[in-house]
């Protein structure tokens, strides 16, 4: 089939057990070919596990991984790392301290068995900023910026099929990080390379990610667009990860295709909904601070008691507690405490199946 | 894999094993067995390999390898040790009748081997660490004097050939007279620290004053070096001890065991004997003019072949009630 | 299948260096002792008088050891944490150099200079008699080894000492405790801690010696199990079921000891904090340089001073001087030069294949698991098997009527006795080595291609490098001291150093012995010296 000659990496009923405890259960993800991917999720969530049992450092104990559709891991075949034909960029750098710059970036095409063309990795370390003078030097003369571009190079110069990338700029400092982010981006999609990011910065993620994976506790909630993460998000961790949001508890009156229609507060309120919801009766809205309208609120809706207002952006942020107790975020020009009336706008809000976890 | 690894092993260490060797275990004095070998290589080209430690040790390390036999040639110090070798059936018989003729007297005692030389066992004191006002004893009873007390060591004969060998015949000849006697010695404060280097050593040092059957050779290299030593050979009187060279019956090469001993007998071997302060076991080659005259001491009479096989329970009871081991 | 290589590697040497040995102790220790007529061996012990009185004798000179080298270290650690005197790194330097003269030698060289023709008295005219009564017991052989290990008690107490983390005193303090009590609260835990491991340590060491009570043991009519059992194993009549049986108890000892001591050190691995550097004191001096010189000044200057002399009861004359001894070693045909060499050769073998060893080692033990467990269990057990007992279990194995290897009678036997009595050092290092290597270096490695052969080469060893030059070079310096099982392995025709020093000390060679050691010293120090600066660049 086309489709699965496109796919540069797919992953299928993942399970990686360490120390006898499942750190990544039931992973199954796609990823085209050319295309950069971010996997999202907070420290302890399995990113960094599945980036490593992709590069084959930790086998797993169940499922199938196949790169640019060939199976380099599934029940009794595991390909050692050295023959994944890989790039890879650590969190460090990771460059060899006993080797030069120039060393540490030819050392893939020497592992390999390639043709060593020095011309090449000069060409490149000039591509990513390195000053020629220092291909000689040993990596600590440089500085973090530098090594990870360095290490950037080592990763790409032998032509991989897939360059994964473990959190490849969160020991920089601020100013570096968004230099090379844009770097990265220019740089990986000029090339066509394949490449997939493990990050815990959500910004970083969207702004890289053709594609985001969510992984939480070992599962892979989500892997999407960007677009859908942030207006269909499929839990609320991934909810979340797109900027304030609250979670309401409410009774669901009626689902249908893509809408659900919500009982709250006294009123019939028809949102968007995952078709997961089906014909629950109880669901979890997801409530972002721009889907409520106060200002322009008409005179017959619902009342709710302003708690907390803070100047932000431009407007207040508005904290709001609904007559059955749970609160909800929403934007306002005025930020006096007390009673207000408040309605959800049209089409806006996201209704998905009931989720146990509370209001923050 | 081990044998790749032994290889690599041996690389390092090349130049200490070689093809065609003779192996000499010796308990005669550390420098006449090396200066023999050297001499013997530098004679023939044939390469020897040395071990040297007392006669109780080479005896031991002889029956540990009884199943992987390593030594061809063994000198030790007590003409005991070397009939108890060859009771045990572990002597090949060498001893020419040609080299036996020219033996001096008290050294032609008949054994399936040869003797390479001769030592007495006496007292031996440190003038400069006499108790005060205390002269020189003349009997080995006197030892046992409060005068002595704590002053005094001894070989131990499990470990020395001629302390074992002079042990015997000092039971043999005093009986139960010689078990009160070791057993007031032990009383008095005397101690076995070991080998006769290791007891004369406190008394060279001046920490003891005397030693009690003390090896002829360690003396006198003890008085050569300038130190304050003078040996005393008691009235009742000393044994004259030949010490045995022998090849072993598992020694691969015979021919080479012989040339070995035949230098050992010969004058140039006889000349390193006598400089290693022993009396040479051959006629016509002198003993150090530093030594005592053969002669000019008493020397009780021993019935070698008698007393070797009395040495073994002698040994046992001497372990048990002197040493307590 | 790199990684199956690795395992049967470190299996093969493993089992080669420590269970092979230990095994054959035991198995023979199960045998019917020689003198007995039924029973094994191990359960005549109860019964045997000898072997009583030997074992007292061990627990005493142990307990010796530990009662003189605690308050000595403690005395020390405090002293120079507290009143530190002016060139601290130069008193500390001093203090360290006992453990480095290989006890027998120190042993020598005060048995030199006691008793009243001794140097001592030939000196100052007094006191080397009265001392002499005090080197020759149970008391001055413990004191012997407490000189050894002094400085051991000192770095573990230094440690303790320099882990406290000072805010918790000053936190103390602020809420109202005294000097006192804030010491009681901040350092006492730590340091009572540590003094424990000291003391197990010290006499874990102690009873396992054999040099010091071989040398001393004899004039103080007293004896010990690790001479007992290279007796029953060395002297006619041999009885190798009862030395086994003894090594066993004495192992049995160790081991114990050892199982007590490693948790004790085991989270004492805090970071060392830095705290204002304390006034320094003139007389905090005077305690240390009697340690000093006590230790190390006075036993070094005996050693030099027999090594030039030409007979010792002539002592120190102008007329009694010669260089004799020097030019012996030095001549063509000399026995002492040939086991220098010897042993230099032995050693730096031992080094390269002991360090190399133990990376692969390191390697499983960095992996985990119960495999991991047990390699790191194994690898540093030869710490607690003395190593007359080690000797032993050598000649069984390798002197087996069915072991046709030619190893018993080859120098190697001593590279091998050597590599096990070292490999707990060399694990130590290269395991900590490899813990300072991020394991993302060895990935990157094998993620960019490399095979893990590749990897271990191109990147694990440049990297643990350093590390694998200062565990060689101690275990070059252990095995150019190693005694018992040099004494009792040795194949016909070779010495080593530490034979040739003992062998002439006991053949009443003594100026030999005592020059020989001297450039002994001097050598190695100069060998490892060169080697660390050429082969740790940067």
């Amino acid at each position: 089939m086309p489709s699965e000659l496109s796919e540069g990496l797919q992953i299928q009923s993942l399970r990686v057990e360490l120390g006898g405890r499942a750190v990544l259960a039931d992973v199954n993800l796609c990823q085209e070919t050319g295309t950069y991917a971010c996997l999202l999720g907070e420290s302890g969530s399995g990113k960094s596990t599945l980036l490593a049992t992709i590069a084959g450092l930790i086998r797993p104990q169940q499922g199938k991984v196949s790169i640019h559709g060939q199976v380099v891991s599934k029940d009794k075949t595991f390909l050692p790392p050295e023959r994944r034909e890989i790039g890879m960029v650590f969190q460090d750098a990771a460059l060899w301290p006993h080797m030069s710059i120039l060393d540490n970036v030819l050392y893939p095409l020497r592992a390999r068995r390639l043709a060593v063309e020095k011309s090449r990795a000069m060409a490149l370390l000039e591509r990513m900023a390195i000053p020629t003078a220092a291909a000689r030097r040993r990596p600590h003369e440089l500085s973090g910026g530098q090594q990870q571009r360095v290490a950037i190079a080592r990763a790409i110069i032998a032509k991989p099929r897939i360059v994964l990338l473990d959190e490849p700029l969160s020991a920089l400092d601020h100013g570096v990080r968004e230099n090379l982010r844009e770097f990265l981006h220019g740089l990986f999609a000029e090339e066509g390379i394949t490449a997939l990011h493990v990050t815990h910065d959500p910004g970083e993620a969207f702004y890289l990610g053709r594609r985001v994976g969510v992984l939480n506790g070992g599962h892979l909630e989500q892997w999407d667009t960007p677009e859908r993460l942030y207006q269909q998000p499929a839990s609320l961790v991934v909810a979340r990860l797109g900027g304030s949001v609250r979670a309401i508890q409410v009774p669901v009156l009626e689902s249908r295709d893509k809408e659900a229609v919500l009982q709250w507060e006294g009123q019939r309120w028809t949102v968007p909904a995952a078709s997961e919801l089906q014909s629950a009766s109880q669901a979890t809205l997801l409530l972002r601070p721009s889907d409520l309208e106060l200002d322009e609120a008409p005179t017959a809706a619902p009342e709710a008691q302003v708690r907390h207002a803070h100047w932000h952006d431009g407007q207040y942020l508005l904290t709001l507690q609904a007559s059955d107790g749970q609160e909800f975020l929403a934007y306002s020009r005025q930020g006096d405490l007390g009673p207000r009336r408040w309605q959800l706008r049209r089409g806006q809000g996201w209704c998905i199946p009931l989720q146990s976890s509370a209001n923050h | 894999m081990k044998r790749l690894m032994l290889a690599l092993l041996g690389l390092g260490l090349a130049s200490a094993a070689h093809a065609a060797t003779l192996t000499l275990y010796s308990a005669a004095p550390a420098t006449l067995a090396r200066t023999l070998a050297a001499d013997f290589e530098k004679k023939t080209g044939d390469h020897v390999e040395v071990w040297t430690s007392s006669t109780g040790k080479v005896m031991a390390r002889l029956a540990a390898e009884a199943n992987h036999p390593h030594a061809d040639v063994v000198m030790v110090a007590g003409w005991s040790a070397g009939l108890d070798l060859a009771q045990q059936g572990m002597v090949y018989p060498y001893h020419p009748a040609d080299i036996e003729k020219a033996l001096v007297k008290p050294a032609q005692v008949s054994a399936p081997f040869l003797p390479y030389g001769l030592d007495t066992v006496s007292m031996v004191f440190n003038t400069k660490a006499l108790p005060k006002g205390a002269k020189l004893p003349d009997s080995w009873f006197d030892l046992t004097q409060p005068q002595w007390k704590d002053r005094i060591t001894a070989p131990n004969p499990l470990l020395s050939g001629t302390a074992s060998s002079f042990l015997t015949a000092f039971v043999d000849q005093y009986g139960n007279k010689a078990w009160k006697f070791l057993s007031e010695l032990k009383a008095n404060g005397t101690v076995w620290p070991g080998t006769n280097h290791a007891a004369l050593l406190p008394v060279m040092s001046g920490e003891r004053s005397g030693m009690f059957e003390c090896v002829g050779h360690a003396a006198v290299a003890a008085k050569a070096q300038g130190n304050s030593i003078v040996q005393v050979f008691p009235k009742e009187g000393t044994i004259m001890i030949p010490r045995p060279i022998l090849i072993l019956k598992s020694a691969p090469d015979k021919k080479l065991a012989e040339q070995f001993v035949n230098f050992a007998m010969s004058p140039a071997g006889q000349k390193l004997v006598a400089k290693n302060n022993l009396y040479p076991a051959r006629q016509g080659v002198p003993a150090k003019p530093i030594m005592n005259k053969m002669g000019s001491f008493k020397v009780m009479s021993v019935n070698w072949s008698q007393m070797a096989a009395k040495q073994p329970a002698i040994l046992a009871r001497f372990k048990k009630e002197i040493l307590g081991q | 299948m790199t990684r199956v290589v690795n395992h049967l590697l470190v299996y093969l040497i493993l089992g080669v260096l420590v269970l092979a040995p230990l095994g054959a102790i035991v198995y023979e220790a199960l045998q019917p002792g020689a003198g007995h007529q039924h029973g094994v061996a191990l359960l005549q012990l109860g019964v045997d008088q000898h072997f009583l009185d030997s074992l007292s004798g061990t627990l005493g000179m142990a307990g010796f050891a530990v009662l003189f080298a605690l308050p000595m270290g403690f005395a020390l650690a405090m002293l120079m944490y507290y009143v530190p005197p002016r060139w601290t790194p130069f008193w500390e330097a001093l203090i360290l150099i006992p453990f480095l003269i290989p006890p027998y030698l120190t042993a020598e060289a005060w048995s030199l200079l006691v008793g009243p023709v001794g140097m001592i008295e030939q000196v100052i005219g007094f006191l080397g008699s009265s001392l002499e009564g005090f080197l020759f017991s149970l008391a001055g052989m413990g004191m012997m080894m407490a000189l050894h290990l002094t400085p051991l008690v000192y770095i573990l107490l230094r440690a303790a000492l320099d882990n406290g983390n000072p805010r918790l005193l000053q936190a103390a303090r602020v809420h109202g405790a005294s000097a006192l009590a804030a010491f009681r609260l901040g350092i006492l835990p730590t340091l009572l801690t540590a003094l424990a491991a000291a003391g197990l340590l010290v006499f874990m060491d102690t009873s396992a010696e054999f040099g010091v009570p071989a040398l001393l043991a004899g004039y103080a009519g007293v004896q010990v199990l690790s001479t007992s059992i290279e007796g029953a194993t060395n002297v006619w009549p041999v009885n190798l079921p009862m030395a086994s049986a003894i090594g066993l108890v004495l192992c049995a000892m160790g081991v114990l000891v050892w199982f007590l001591y490693r948790p004790l050190v085991r989270n004492n691995e805090g970071q060392i904090q830095r705290r204002a550097p304390a006034r320094s004191v003139w007389w905090s001096i005077l305690p240390i340089a009697v340690f000093v010189l006590v230790g190390t000044i006075m036993p070094v200057l005996a050693v030099l001073a027999i090594s030039l002399e030409k007979a010792m009861t002539a002592g120190l004359q102008a007329s009694n001087f010669t260089w004799e001894h020097y030019h012996h070693i030095f001549s063509n045909s000399s026995s002492g030069f040939a086991a220098l060499l010897t042993s230099l050769k032995i050693s730096a073998l031992v080094a390269v294949f002991g360090m190399a060893s133990a990376l692969l080692a390191a390697n499983l033990v960095r992996r985990g698991g119960r495999i991991g467990a047990l390699v790191d269990l194994l690898g540093t057990l030869p710490m607690a098997v003395p190593g007359v007992v080690l000797a032993v279990g050598m000649i069984l194995f390798w002197n087996a009527p069915w072991n046709q290897l030619p190893v018993f009678g080859h120098p190697i036997i001593l590279a091998v006795a050597y590599a096990t009595v070292t490999f707990p050092f060399a694990l130590r290092y290269a395991r900590t080595g490899l813990a300072q290597i991020p394991p993302r270096l060895e990935q990157a490695g094998r993620v960019h291609g490399a095979s893990p052969l590749r990897t271990a080469l191109g990147i694990q060893v440049p990297l643990v490098w350093p590390m694998l030059v200062g565990g060689a070079t101690v275990v070059f310096a252990l095995s150019m001291r190693e005694l018992v099982a040099s004494l009792m392995l040795q194949p016909a025709g070779m010495q080593v150093i530490s034979t040739y020093i003992y062998g002439n000390f006991r053949q009443g060679v003594i100026g030999n012995g005592m020059a020989l050691s001297v450039i002994g010293i001097f050598s190695s120090a100069l060998i490892l010296g060169l080697a660390r600066k050429a082969l740790i660049r940067r």
